[in-house]
């Protein structure tokens, strides 16, 4: 008896949890998205293929960074919001998807591979940088962003570090395994490097003077220089490009021709050029670099290739 | 297979980096619990209630927090260490309340006659400690040291988000670089580890056997 009572009561408690889950997750959706890309009303797509799925479900599971702005981030309010965000978003556009019918998942460096080899995400914009070991267990569809490595240094550079040949005999603060840290061991193997596992630890450690420079891609110091601006200061000398694409599951040739139909269009229509004014141009105004104008985007590689 | 054998160098660099840092933080991280196994059990008010109160601080907090004193409030005032010094201070400091309590509890199967005795003969407290009672208590917690030493171990993995190239650190730069073979680097990396722990814990079997007194 006493313990039919005490199933009772848990059972109540675990239903009433799951309620508010859901009416939690319900409410979450009907947050109406701001941006303004258009969805395809009745898109048609070759049968059986990966474009013709996804429309006929009517949702997509797209894998995004939560945690690096500009590019992958969430607002006050739980809403994802970035540069790869709002590309995310037109390419499920294009598949008759709207943005409420997205399912967000975070992708971070370590688990971008295994969720696409595991189907747990359909696709990824995750300011996700080609590479030729990635290229053998996944496939890319672009590039749509340069983001290339570059240097912070000390406001008012102390050590005179003008480009990545000023770093010998300095200590450069990189992420632990990553290809800006391969990249500085590969050419500039004089520089001492120190290995932090996130972003925010070299920062910390290059503003109370442990380290002399900070390498990395250059959207991750705009984002610490926009949280402290009168920190850093950004060397302005690129070396090293980092072309992100949309990562696909690998060999899915057809649908990495349909997103770089997509990211065409976005180009020719305004769209990206909107994307990163809203984005990139706000966050480079609030740092007051001089030179906010948008770059040319890089060249689209042939899908062939990269799902080879 | 292949991967990790055309690594084999980067994988040394990184295994001594942390057969370094375990020797190096338990040797400190020892002599520091012994000391303070001492002040817990000493008859003065202001020695025990120090020790006490730095055992129950530093054991309650994460070893991560530690590390992240060692790190970045130290250099903030003006301490400037390389970051594998602070990794071997942030490791003792943590890892002497660990073997302090051990310690104390190896102290405490002692019985206070013999404390009695040797203070009744004249020894200070101070000598009674070292030639009475430590020499008996830490052969009787040596399976409980060598417990910690190898959780120890383990925890050294922490230091490679904290500055220090180790197994950790190597181990993720080669999976980024080798995305084809992260299986067998992960495993790689925990046969090292296993490298230092396996034998410890066989080596404190035979001292267990050796040191062992007869009761």
């Amino acid at each position: 008896m006493k313990i039919q009572k005490w199933g009772a009561v848990l059972l109540g408690a675990a239903l009433a949890t799951s309620l508010a889950a859901c009416s939690g997750s319900a409410t979450g959706n009907e947050t109406k998205s701001d941006s303004a890309s258009s969805v395809a009303s009745h898109p048609s797509f070759p049968a059986g293929s990966t474009m013709a799925k996804l429309a006929k479900a009517g949702t997509v599971r797209i894998g995004v960074k939560f945690d690096q702005p500009p590019y992958g981030s969430k607002d006050l309010s739980g809403k994802e919001q970035g540069f790869d965000v709002d590309i995310a978003k037109a390419i499920a556009g294009g598949l008759g998807i709207a943005p409420d019918k997205i399912q967000w998942v975070e992708t971070v460096a370590a688990n971008r591979e295994p969720f696409l080899q595991q189907g747990k995400v359909d696709f990824i914009v995750a300011a996700y940088g080609i590479t030729d070991s990635r290229k053998q267990v996944v496939s890319f569809a672009g590039p749509y962003f340069n983001d290339p490595q570059d240097l912070a240094v000390k406001k008012g550079n102390p050590e005179n570090i003008k480009g990545p040949k000023d770093t010998a005999g300095k200590k450069v603060c990189a992420i632990t395994g990553s290809a800006v840290a391969q990249e500085m061991r590969e050419h500039y193997p004089k520089a001492q490097l120190v290995q932090f596992d996130v972003q925010t630890k070299c920062a910390a450690a290059l503003k109370d003077g442990s380290v002399d420079a900070w390498t990395s891609d250059t959207g991750n110091i705009w984002g610490a220089m926009a949280k402290d601006p009168s920190a850093f200061d950004l060397v302005g000398k690129p070396f090293r490009d980092d072309l992100y694409a949309v990562g696909i599951p690998k060999g899915d040739t057809q649908f990495c021709g349909y997103i770089e139909k997509t990211i065409k269009k976005l180009e020719s229509d305004g769209s990206y050029k909107k994307a990163w004014n809203e984005n990139i141009k706000t966050l480079l105004d609030k740092i007051g670099l001089k030179d906010s104008s948008m770059p040319t985007p890089p060249s689209l590689q042939s899908c062939t290739a990269l799902t080879k | 297979m292949s991967a990790v054998l055309a690594n084999l160098e980067i994988f040394w660099e990184g295994f001594e980096a942390t057969l370094a840092l375990t020797l190096l933080s338990t040797i400190a991280a020892l002599v520091l619990g012994i000391l303070l196994a001492a002040f817990r059990v000493s008859p003065v008010p202001v020695l025990s209630g120090a020790a006490a109160t730095y055992v129950e601080v530093v054991r309650n907090t994460p070893l991560t927090i530690v590390f992240f004193f060692a790190a970045f409030v130290l250099p903030q005032v003006g301490v400037k260490f390389s970051y594998f010094a602070f990794a071997v201070l942030a490791m003792s400091v943590y890892y002497a309340s660990f073997f302090c309590e051990v310690i104390r509890s190896g102290i405490n199967t002692m019985p206070i006659g013999q404390l009695e005795a040797a203070r009744s003969i004249g020894l200070t407290f101070t000598k009674s400690m070292r030639l009475i009672v430590m020499p008996q208590a830490l052969r009787t917690v040596v399976p409980p040291l060598i417990n910690v030493f190898i959780q120890l171990t383990k925890s050294t993995s922490i230091a490679s988000a904290f500055g220090v190239v180790e197994l950790l650190s190597v181990m993720a730069r080669l999976a980024n670089q080798e995305s084809q073979a992260v299986i067998a680097i992960l495993i790689a990396t925990a046969v090292f580890y296993l490298v230092i722990t396996i034998p410890s814990g066989i080596i404190a079997g035979h001292i267990e056997r050796r040191v062992a007194i007869a009761r």
